[in-house]
Parts: structure tokens; C-alpha cells; sequence
């Protein structure tokens, strides 16, 4: 797989792609299946202004060595500026062959782009180390101790009980 | 075949060809592609005259009216210059279409545009 060449454009303008559901229509209403998940077919153009003859030919020579429209490769992250889009490793397709201008000493060029394996869409919920916090004072109506207060559950086996919650109920 | 006229163009446009290539999209998001050729088609040219004198705009016109969009030709060196374009050898060019020609006072443009295909006979 090829990589596209570190050029970042002057503007670019892209859509969110789309999770890859298909809705299948039944008597009872639309019912929606989805397919993987990744967010996909992000559609992205870039501009270019003003590029060198060498700026020019490194992306004439990316499309030509990607096999024009037909290969994968992947974008620097220098392309998007600092936009968090798609994901780093996510891998792309020209869909038209690049458009130039020739100005005489410059050359303008657009770029179309469609991005082919984008974010995956899953969730980890990691929740840290779980330290127990300091001690500090506590007094309420209902309860007279210290925080936190912790539940200590054990396994769900009633012929071994090792825990027993004692409530010490004080004149209300 | 004549070549066609050495004249400077003052601006140009350029789209590179691509292989025929078909994309087969599969239902959870990735692409299955063909590519069913070898060859590279469809390179467009497009070239921007200004202030060319009549006799230059009959040369355009001309070779037009000998070449159409049936009879291929060459372009000479100068179309390209300073561009650092390279073409598969043997490949010739044909029109996409007719000139186009605008005439105001004292000023003829011509904008013309080309396409290179695989060669063939006649």
C-alpha cells in the first residue's frame, strides 16, 4: 500500500461518512440492519494552490503509482491539519483522476478522495485503578461514621455468607 | 496526420487518465476492486489561447476542420512547455470536441481540448 504524498492542501472540504446500515422496508415499518462497525465513505477534497513543478509531479507520480483509481493507500496525518476525522491508519481511493491548472509558473490542483476504512465505532470503558479516597468526616441524619462507606459483597453463594450488615438504628 | 499547430498556449488544464476499474462495494463498508486493463485512458488537455491573430486562429481552425474528432494527431513540444508532463509513447491525441472561439475587439480567444488515446489505424 502506498502512502500519499506530505502535502498538506489550503483548503479541503469532507462529509462524516456513514456507519454501513441497509433498511429493508416491512409491513410493519423500516427495519435497519448494520453491518460493521466502522463509519466509511467519507468523501474528501482537496485544493491546492500554488504547488512547485516538484510539488506537483509527487502527486502525479502517487496516482499513477497507486494504479490510478483502482489502489488503496493511506494519507498523512499532515493532510488533515490537525483535524481528528478518520483515523490514523484509515485507508483511501482517488475517485476521480486530480484536476490541474497550469498558471504558468504554478500549478492549482484538486483532489477527490473517498475514504474506504474509516473510525471504528467501539466503545471501552475503562474506569482506572480503583483507589479507596482519603477519610474524611462525615455526619448526616442517617448515617454517623467516616466515608466512604463500602460494601463489601462476596460471592453470590447463600450456604457461605461471610458478610453481615449490621444497621445500628439511634434515636431519630 | 498533421501535427498540431506550435503555438504557446497561455494557460492549460490537465486530468490524467486512469484505468478502467471497477469498484464493488460489499455490505459492511470495504471495497472489492477490478481493474480490467492495463492501459491508462481518458488523459484530457486543455488548452487557453489569448490574443491570437487571425492567421494563428486559422491555423487552430483549420486543423480542426482536417482532424475532428476521427483523424488523431501529435502535438508538438511547445504545447508542453515547462509543464513536465510525460505521455505513454505511441499514444495520439484526438479533439473531445470543437474549439471554442470568442471574439472581441482587437482580441481572439480559443480554447481547445484535446484527449490522448492508445494508437489505431485508419
Amino acid at each position: 500500500m502506498t502512502t500519499y504524498p506530505t502535502l498538506p492542501p489550503q483548503s479541503a472540504s469532507f462529509d462524516y461518512g456513514k456507519l454501513n446500515v441497509s433498511e429493508v422496508n416491512t409491513l410493519g415499518g423500516p427495519i435497519r440492519f448494520r453491518h460493521s462497525d466502522r463509519v466509511s465513505g467519507n468523501a474528501l477534497k482537496l485544493q491546492y494552490q500554488g504547488l512547485t513543478q516538484t510539488q506537483v509531479e509527487q502527486i502525479r507520480s502517487h496516482y499513477f503509482e497507486n494504479q490510478t483509481l483502482h489502489g488503496y493507500f493511506q494519507l498523512p496525518t499532515a493532510v488533515w491539519g490537525g483535524l481528528s476525522v478518520v483515523a490514523n491508519d484509515a485507508r483511501y481511493r482517488y475517485t476521480e483522476p486530480p484536476q490541474e491548472e497550469h498558471t504558468g509558473l504554478h500549478y492549482n490542483l484538486t483532489v477527490s478522495l473517498i475514504v474506504i476504512d474509516g473510525f471504528t465505532v467501539l466503545y471501552i470503558l475503562d474506569g482506572g485503578d480503583a483507589t479507596v479516597p482519603t477519610e474524611t468526616a462525615f455526619t448526616s441524619f442517617a448515617l454517623t461514621g467516616y466515608q466512604p462507606f463500602i460494601l463489601n459483597g462476596n460471592g453470590a453463594d447463600l450456604s457461605s455468607i461471610t458478610v453481615t450488615h449490621i444497621f445500628n438504628g439511634q434515636g431519630a | 496526420m498533421a501535427t498540431f499547430p506550435a503555438l504557446k498556449p497561455n494557460a492549460r488544464t490537465y486530468t490524467p487518465g486512469a484505468h478502467p476499474s471497477t469498484a464493488i462495494p460489499t455490505m459492511n463498508g470495504n471495497e472489492m476492486g477490478v481493474r480490467h486493463n492495463n492501459a491508462i485512458l481518458k488523459y484530457i488537455l486543455g488548452l487557453t489561447f489569448n490574443g491570437l491573430t487571425t492567421d494563428q486562429h486559422y491555423q487552430l481552425i483549420g486543423h480542426y476542420n482536417l482532424h475532428a474528432r476521427f483523424y488523431p494527431f501529435d502535438i508538438p513540444s511547445s504545447i508542453l512547455t515547462g509543464s513536465g508532463l510525460t505521455f505513454p509513447s505511441t499514444y495520439v491525441w484526438i479533439y473531445v470536441g470543437p474549439p471554442a472561439t470568442e471574439h472581441t475587439p482587437g482580441l481572439v480567444t480559443t480554447r481547445v481540448e484535446l484527449e490522448l488515446i492508445p494508437p489505431y489505424t485508419i
